[in-house]
C-alpha cells in the first residue's frame, strides 16, 4: 500500500467529483481518532519483530529491522497516557520526516481518506518533540 | 562533464602539490642553507602551474609561476633563502589554497590574489631583484602557456632529454595549447583525453614519476563502498556459518530419527513375521504344494515392512551425501570467512593513511602559532609510519589541534619562564604514535609547566563546580578540565582560552570508540593520550546477553573478561578485585530495568576502559562469543541516545543494539584516569657520547646535560653499540681513535645495522684532515667536529641533528 498520492504534488491536482483525492491516514488510539497528512506517509504494514533498546523513553516500543537499517518504533498510545490492551499483531505506519523515517505502532488497520477527521498530527512537531536528545 | 571530471583530478593533484610545497618550505625554512630540494619544489610548482592552466584557473596559476620564479633565483643561487621568503611562499600557498577551496566549491577565482601576492613580493625580494621581478611580471602577462612552454626548454637544457619526456608527458594534461612542442617529440600525444588514457599516460611517465607508475589514485568513496561490501559479505558470512551449522545438527536429528524408525520396523518385523502364520493369505498357486515351514512367504506386513526398510536405508543414503555436501559447505564457508577477512585486510592497509601525514600538517600550526605568540616551541613527532584509517585521520585532526593549542598556550611557558626555570628556551611539543594490538595509540605531549592544580580548583570553585575547602584528588580535579565550558585561561584569544577545547575532544574521541587519558606533573609537561580502535568500519564485537536481550560492544572497548561467584555477588559484592585493582561493579540489567536470567555458579564479568580511562566491571547474564560485524547507526530519531554506539545485524538478521560503555557511565560526570607520570621523563633526548678519554665524556656531558639532554657515555665502539642496544639513543658523539673499536667500527656497524639514518652520529675527533672526514661521511656520519671545538658549535650541531622534524621525514 505505498503512497503514490502524495509524490503527485497533493492539492495541486484538479479537483475531481468522482474519485476523491486520498489526503489523510486515519487510525484509532483507544477511543480518540488521530489524521497523519498523507504525505508522510511512506508504508502502512505489519509490524515485525520488534528489539528492545533499554534506556529510551517509554514510548519507544523499540527497534526493528527495515530496508536493511534500523527504524524506531513509537507507541501513540503511550504517549498520550492512552489505556489500551497491546495486540500481538500490530499495524505499523511508516512515517518521513526529512531523511529519517520512524514507525507508530498500532492495533488496528488504519484508514486512508479524502478528510482529516479526528485530532490532525502535526509531523513536524511530532518529531521534535519526541526525538530522543541527548 | 570531462571538464567536470578533470577538475576532480586537478583538485586531488593539487592537493598533494601544496602539501609537497609546504613541507619542502618548511624543510626550507628549518635548514635554508640545504637547497637540495629546491629542483623539486621548482618541478612541482611547475606542474601545479601547467595543471592550473589547463583547468583555466589563471590566477593560481600565476601564483605558481610567481613561486616558480623564485624558486629559480634560490636554486640559481641569485637569492639567498630567509625567513621572509619563507613567509612569502607560505602566504602564497595560503592563497593557492584559498583559490583551491573556492574552485571546489565552483566559485570563481579571486583575481586580486594575485596583485597580494605580487605586492607581497615586492617587500620580500632585495633591492637588485626587483627588475627581475618586473620581468617575471611580463611574462605572466604575455601568457602562462607561452611562459610554461620556455620553462619546458629550459628544463630541457639541464635536465636529460629523459626527463624532458617526463615534464611533457606531465604535462599533456597540463599545456592545452602546447600541440607545437608535443609534435616535436617521434610520437604526436593528444592534448587531453578523458580519465582512461590519463591512467594510461600516468603509466608511462618517466623515471622521476617512476615511484607513482604502480600507482592508481581511488576515490576515498569507492574504497568506503567496498568496506561497505566487505561488511555486508561478512554479515551474510556469518549468516551461512550459522546455517551450516543449523544443517548439521539437523542432520544429527534426522539421522537419529532414522535409527528409530527402523529400529521399529525391525521390532515390528520379527515380532509379527511368524506370529500369525494362520492369517497368511496364499496366492501362488505354485506354492500350495509347500507347507508353511518349506518355504518362506510373505504377507502385506512384511512387504510393508521390507519396503520401508529398503526406503530407510536410502534415506539415510541420501542424508550421508547430503552430510558430505554440507561437510563441504562448511569448509568453503570457512573458506569463504578466510578470504573474506583477507579482503577486508587489504581493503582496510589501502584505506590506511600512515600518521605521519596527520602529524605534518601540525608544523604548520605550530609555526603559525610562534609567530603569532613569540614563544619558542619545536615540534617532534615519532612513529609516523604507524598507519591509521583514512576516516580516523579525518576525524582525529580537530581533537588533535585543540590538544596541540592547548599545549602550546596552556602547557609551554614563553621564554623567560623557560629560562628561569632551568629549561631550554625552546619547548617542545611531542606527537607519536603506535600501535598497540588493534589500536592505536597516539600522544600528545609538551615539556611546559604542567597543569596548575591550584589554579584548576580554584576555577573550579568559582563556578560553583567545587566547593571551598573541598580536598578533591588529582584524578577528579581533571575531570574538571573535561567539563563543557571549562577553562582556567584568564581571556581567550586566537588559540585557546575559550573552554570548548577538551569537550570537544572527549566527544570525538568517544564518538570513534577511543579513550583518553591525561598525565602531568607540574614543571614537567602534560600528556594527552589517545587510544583508538584500528579501522571503524567492520568491528570485532563481542556477543552477550542481559535481561533475555541480545546486546553487543566492540572488542576493543573490553580489557578483560572475568566472572565472579553467584553467591557473593548476591551477597552484595560491590567490586571486582583484578590485579591488584579494585574495579566498581555496574549492573547492567539493574541499569537497563530488565530481569537477570543468571543460572549458573559463576556470573560473567567485562571489564572496560571508558574514554576518561576509568575502569569499570560490567555484569551481564551471558557472554555468546565474537563476531565481525558493521556497526550500524541508530538513525535520527534516536540520535541523542549515548548509551549505544549502533546496532548489528546478527546472522539469524535480529538486531543487537551495541552498548557504548562510555556513553552508559560517562554521560555526565566524566572521570580521567591519570596514568604512569614517569612517561613524561621521555620527553628529554638521550645523547651518547663516545670517547676513551674521560675528561671529554665528562666536558661533553656537562654542556649537554645543561641544555637539558640526558646524557648516556660509552669509552669504546664496542661499549657503544651495548649502550644502543639498552638503552633509546637519539643521537650519537664518536670519537675516532678509540681501544677496542675505533669510531669507523662503529660507523660502519651502525650503518649495517640501519641506523645511520634513525640514530644520527657526529664524529668528534682532533683529526681535521679531508681524508678522515670523507671515510667518516661514506661510512653515515651525518657530521663532524674538530677538537677543540667551540661550546656553541657543539650545541647548535647537536641541536641541528636531533631535530627529527616531521617535514624532513620524507613520506
Amino acid at each position: 500500500m505505498k503512497n503514490e498520492e502524495s509524490e503527485q504534488g497533493g492539492n495541486v491536482q484538479p479537483e475531481d467529483p468522482g474519485t476523491p483525492q486520498l489526503k489523510a491516514c486515519t487510525f484509532n488510539v483507544g477511543s480518540r481518532t488521530f489524521s497523519i497528512p498523507l504525505e508522510y506517509v511512506k508504508e502502512i504494514t505489519e509490524v515485525p519483530e520488534v528489539f528492545p533498546l533499554p534506556l529510551t523513553p517509554n514510548y519507544v516500543d523499540g527497534i526493528i529491522h527495515y530496508r536493511g537499517g534500523a527504524m524506531p518504533v513509537i507507541n501513540i498510545g503511550k504517549i498520550l497516557n492512552i489505556d489500551e490492551e497491546q495486540k500481538k499483531v500490530k499495524q505499523l505506519i511508516v512515517l518521513t520526516q526529512g531523511n529519517d523515517k520512524f514507525g507508530v505502532s498500532l492495533n488496528n488497520m488504519p484508514n486512508l481518506s479524502s478528510d482529516f477527521s479526528g485530532e490532525v498530527i502535526d509531523i513536524q512537531k511530532f518529531y521534535q518533540t519526541y526525538r530522543v536528545v541527548s | 562533464m570531462i571538464q567536470k571530471e578533470l577538475l576532480e583530478f586537478f583538485l586531488t593533484e593539487a592537493d598533494e602539490h601544496i602539501g609537497n610545497l609546504e613541507r619542502g618550505f618548511l624543510e626550507l625554512d628549518q635548514n635554508p642553507t640545504d637547497t637540495a630540494g629546491i629542483q623539486d619544489l621548482f618541478r612541482t610548482a611547475h606542474t601545479l602551474k601547467g595543471s592550473a592552466a589547463l583547468m583555466k584557473l589563471n590566477t593560481l596559476s600565476k601564483i605558481a609561476h610567481k613561486m616558480e620564479d623564485i624558486l629559480e633565483s634560490i636554486r640559481d643561487m641569485k637569492l639567498p633563502v630567509t625567513k621572509v621568503i619563507v613567509d612569502w611562499f607560505l602566504h602564497s600557498l595560503d592563497s593557492i589554497k584559498y583559490l583551491i577551496s573556492e574552485t571546489a566549491s565552483g566559485r570563481p577565482e579571486k583575481e586580486e590574489l594575485l596583485d597580494e601576492v605580487c605586492a607581497a613580493l615586492q617587500y620580500v625580494l632585495p633591492e637588485n631583484e626587483e627588475k627581475r621581478s618586473d620581468n617575471g611580471e611580463d611574462i605572466t602577462e604575455a601568457g602562462i602557456i607561452g611562459s610554461a612552454h620556455e620553462d619546458i626548454f629550459d628544463a630541457a637544457g639541464e635536465n636529460s632529454e629523459k626527463e624532458l619526456r617526463g615534464n611533457l608527458e606531465n604535462g599533456i594534461y597540463a599545456l592545452p595549447a602546447s600541440n607545437e612542442i608535443i609534435s616535436q617529440e617521434n610520437e604526436p600525444k593528444p592534448v587531453f583525453e578523458p580519465t582512461e588514457e590519463k591512467k594510461a599516460t600516468v603509466e608511462k611517465r618517466g623515471k622521476d614519476a617512476e615511484s607513482t607508475s604502480t600507482h592508481v589514485k581511488v576515490h576515498i568513496d569507492s574504497l568506503d563502498k567496498m568496506m561497505g561490501l566487505v561488511g555486508e559479505l561478512t554479515i551474510l558470512k556469518n549468516y551461512f556459518v550459522s546455517e551450516s551449522e543449523g544443517v548439521r545438527n539437523l542432520r544429527r536429528e534426522i539421522e537419529y530419527a532414522c535409527k528409530r524408525l527402523l529400529k521399529e520396523i525391525d521390532d515390528f518385523d520379527s515380532k509379527y513375521a511368524h506370529s500369525a502364520p494362520g492369517k497368511i493369505y496364499y496366492i501362488d498357486s505354485l506354492l500350495e504344494d509347500f507347507r508353511e515351514l518349506e518355504f518362506d512367504r510373505y504377507d502385506g506386513i512384511n512387504l510393508f515392512a521390507n519396503s520401508i526398510k529398503e526406503i530407510m536405508s536410502d534415506v539415510s543414503e541420501a542424508t550421508k551425501s547430503v552430510a558430505a555436501f554440507f561437510d563441504e559447505f562448511s569448509k568453503n564457508a570457512h573458506r569463504l570467512d578466510k578470504l573474506n577477512l583477507e579482503f577486508r585486510d587489504i581493503i582496510s592497509s589501502s584505506r590506511m593513511v600512515e600518521t605521519e601525514r596527520l602529524f605534518q600538517r601540525f608544523n604548520r600550526v605550530i609555526r603559525d602559532l610562534c609567530d603569532r605568540s613569540g614563544k619558542q616551541v619545536r615540534l617532534v613527532s615519532s612513529g609516523g609510519n604507524t598507519k591509521i584509517d583514512r576516516m580516523l585521520y579525518e576525524r582525529l585532526f580537530t581533537p588533535l589541534l585543540h590538544l596541540v593549542r592547548n599545549a602550546f598556550s596552556h602547557g609551554i611557558e614563553n621564554s623567560e619562564d623557560r629560562r628561569q626555570s632551568g629549561k631550554h628556551e625552546e619547548g617542545i611539543i611531542s606527537l607519536s604514535a603506535k600501535r598497540d594490538g588493534n589500536s592505536v595509540i597516539i600522544d600528545i605531549q609538551d615539556d611546559g609547566r604542567g597543569i596548575d592544580l591550584k589554579k584548576v580548583s580554584q576555577k573550579a570553585m568559582d563556578m560553583g563546580i567545587m566547593k571551598e575547602g573541598e580536598d578533591i584528588l588529582q584524578a577528579q580535579l581533571l575531570n574538571i578540565l573535561f567539563m563543557p565550558g571549562f577553562t582556567t585561561h584568564d581571556g581567550i584569544d586566537m588559540t585557546s582560552g575559550r573552554g570548548v577545547g577538551l569537550d570537544v575532544v572527549r566527544q570525538i574521541i568517544a564518538d570513534i570508540n577511543g579513550t583518553l587519558s591525561i598525565a602531568t606533573k607540574e614543571g614537567k609537561g602534560t600528556i594527552f593520550r589517545i587510544k583508538l580502535p584500528l579501522t571503524l568500519i567492520v568491528v570485532n564485537t563481542v556477543k552477550f546477553r542481559a535481561g533475555g536481550l541480545d546486546l553487543s560492544v566492540p572488542a576493543g572497548l573490553i580489557k578483560e573478561l572475568a566472572d565472579i561467584s553467584a553467591a557473593e555477588y548476591k551477597k552484595g559484592k560491590e567490586s571486582i578485585r583484578l590485579r591488584d585493582k579494585e574495579i566498581p561493579l555496574k549492573d547492567l540489567c539493574a541499569l537497563f530495568n530488565l530481569n537477570p536470567v543468571r543460572t549458573s555458579t559463576r556470573i560473567p564479568v567485562m571489564v572496560f576502559n571508558l574514554v576518561s580511562g576509568q575502569e569499570v566491571a560490567l555484569v551481564v547474564d551471558e557472554i555468546r562469543g565474537q563476531e565481525d560485524t558493521v556497526i550500524n547507526p541508530l538513525g535520527g530519531f534516536l540520535e541523542g541516545l549515548k548509551y549505544y554506539s549502533g546496532f548489528s545485524i546478527s546472522a539469524d538478521s535480529k538486531l543487537a543494539p551495541v552498548i557504548n560503555p562510555t556513553g552508559l557511565f560517562e554521560g555526565k560526570t566524566p572521570e580521567v584516569k591519570i596514568f604512569k607520570v614517569s612517561a613524561l621523563e621521555e620527553l628529554k633526548n638521550n645523547i651518547l657520547v663516545v670517547d676513551d678519554s674521560l675528561s671529554v665524556r665528562k666536558f661533553v656531558g656537562i654542556i649537554l646535560e645543561q641544555k637539558g639532554y640526558n646524557v648516556l657515555t660509552a669509552s669504546n665502539g664496542l661499549d657503544a653499540l651495548n649502550m644502543i642496544d639498552e638503552n633509546h639513543v637519539d643521537l650519537i658523539l664518536t670519537d675516532l681513535e678509540m681501544p677496542v673499536m675505533h669510531g669507523y667500527e662503529l660507523l660502519r656497524e651502525l650503518k649495517r645495522r640501519g641506523l645511520s639514518d634513525v640514530v644520527p652520529a657526529i664524529v668528534l675527533t682532533s683529526r681535521s684532515n679531508e681524508k678522515h672526514k670523507e671515510k667518516a661521511a661514506l661510512l653515515g656520519a651525518k657530521d663532524y667536529l674538530v677538537k677543540p671545538f667551540e661550546e656553541l658549535t657543539l650545541v647548535e650541531t647537536v641541536r641541528r641533528h636531533l631535530k627529527v622534524e616531521i617535514a624532513s621525514q620524507t613520506v
